[in-house]
């Protein structure tokens, strides 16, 4: 349907349709700070399991942004550059510590790209069990099951912060997803069921 | 498109639908059982990301990460999104921050690094690996771990009582940072590092930068970096410069 308006006035003919104005007006660094240190956060708490590493992680990020933030070209880049920036720096870290290792896939142990069995109820889950969960994942699994749970990137946005084709991406949330509901119902029997807080769907 | 392929895009965009394309959301409108599929999909990943969000930011990190940007010279950011055309048309402006930037960063890159670091300490956000009063344990702890220990300190400035101390990495070389607590309730920080990686006067020279008051020097083998919110007179007496 096509709206027409009412115009005191004639519009000039052949009037070019005027271009959507956007503002690439770079925002300030306190607005980038403001906008993008909580998620920076709860990423970099989520992989590093460490209030004070994942503090360090996200000053580290602006700190590389304040002198390196100069060499991107597009203001609407800048969250995929400081998670992707966020994300080597953690890989560093982690693979000073020795605790990241490359570990393949193994779909026995990571469950299937199955769908639910609609015979089994879901589990429950609060933030301690499901940091608990992630913990099971493998970091390749985990981080791009992060990122897609935090809804800050959208999945391609995901692929270009990690690195990987999108298709790889889509592949580990589905996968991930699995093995995350897998190990969360492991837990919750586990505990017989002790998981009350936070019911798993309404 | 096929079937496969729209369920793995509708798995990746259960929590932003507008990333969805619009293929996918066709098939999706057309299948009942896909939809029924990701609507199951969908309530987990809710579930899911509502579990994680609850992650509390710690209350002064926002601020240190402005204390951050305020030490850290600002010259890159602001070059940084001017477009070419601009910076010739405007090439007397540029000249003029040249010369305004030039009189701002005092600090070399590596001191503005250590500042970073010591800011970070002191507002708490970065944690002490060791907690001990005493300096000289403080010393031998680092020595024994194979980390930057100083050979000399200031005598006013070894008598303070010692915090603590932390390993860290200034401009990708080795320092370590010593926290003591001066009299008048301020903190003082020392970085220190080995002369070989940075250059320093064996004079101390004092600058200030926002609240903190600073002096740099080298003994020849390491280089030192102190800095304090205390005043500058503090300072001086902390180095023996009274």
């Amino acid at each position: 349907m096509e709206l027409t308006f009412d115009l005191c006035f004639d519009l000039p003919h052949a009037r070019a349709k005027p271009a959507r104005v956007i503002s690439k007006s770079l925002p300030s660094f306190d607005e980038i700070v403001d906008a993008h240190y909580q998620g920076l956060y709860r990423f970099a708490q989520s992989m590093c399991k460490s209030e004070a590493t994942a503090q360090d992680l996200v000053q580290q990020t602006f700190l590389q942004w304040a002198k390196k933030g100069h060499t991107l070209r597009e203001a609407d880049k800048v969250k995929t550059w400081l998670f992707t920036t966020l994300y080597h720096e953690w890989l560093g870290i982690a693979r000073r510590a020795q605790k990241y290792e490359e570990v393949e896939f193994e779909p026995d142990l990571h469950g299937s790209t199955h769908s639910f069995d609609d015979n089994e109820p879901p589990p429950r889950v609060d933030n301690a069990t499901l940091q608990a969960a992630l913990d099971q994942l493998d970091p390749k699994y985990r981080a791009p099951l992060v990122l897609f749970y935090l809804k800050e990137l959208s999945y391609r946005d995901i692929a270009e912060t990690l690195g990987l084709p999108t298709g790889t991406v889509m592949s580990r949330f589905s996968r991930a997803k699995d093995s995350l509901m897998e190990i969360l119902r492991r837990m919750e029997e586990s505990a017989h069921g002790k998981i009350i807080s936070a019911p798993f769907s309404s | 498109m096929n079937a496969d392929q729209a369920k793995l895009e509708l798995d990746a965009t259960t929590l932003r639908p507008q990333d969805a394309s619009p293929e996918a959301l066709a098939m999706l409108a057309s299948d009942p059982q896909l939809a029924s599929w990701v609507a199951e999909r969908t309530a987990f990943d809710e579930s899911i990301s509502a579990a994680l969000s609850p992650v509390a930011i710690p209350a002064g990190l926002r601020d240190c990460i402005l204390q951050v940007s305020a030490v850290s010279s600002s010259r890159s950011r602001r070059v940084a999104w001017l477009k070419p055309r601009l910076i010739a048309a405007a090439a007397c402006v540029i000249l003029s921050a040249a010369v305004f930037f030039s009189s701002q960063d005092k600090l070399a890159g590596w001191q503005a690094e250590a500042l970073i670091a010591v800011i970070a300490l002191e507002h708490g956000t970065s944690l002490l690996d060791e907690e001990k009063d005493d300096l000289e344990a403080i010393r031998q702890s680092l020595l024994s771990s194979g980390a930057v220990s100083p050979q000399k300190l200031p005598a006013t400035l070894a008598a303070a009582q010692a915090l603590g101390c932390k390993r860290v990495k200034i401009a990708d070389h080795a320092a370590t940072i010593i926290c003591f607590m001066l009299d008048s309730g301020k903190e003082a920080h020392i970085v220190v590092m080995s002369s070989a990686d940075f250059s320093a006067t064996s004079t101390p020279e004092f600058s200030e930068q926002n609240e903190w008051n600073l002096a740099t020097w080298s003994d020849g083998q390491q280089i030192f970096l102190l800095a304090t919110t205390d005043d500058a007179a503090a300072l001086k007496k902390l180095v023996g410069r009274v």
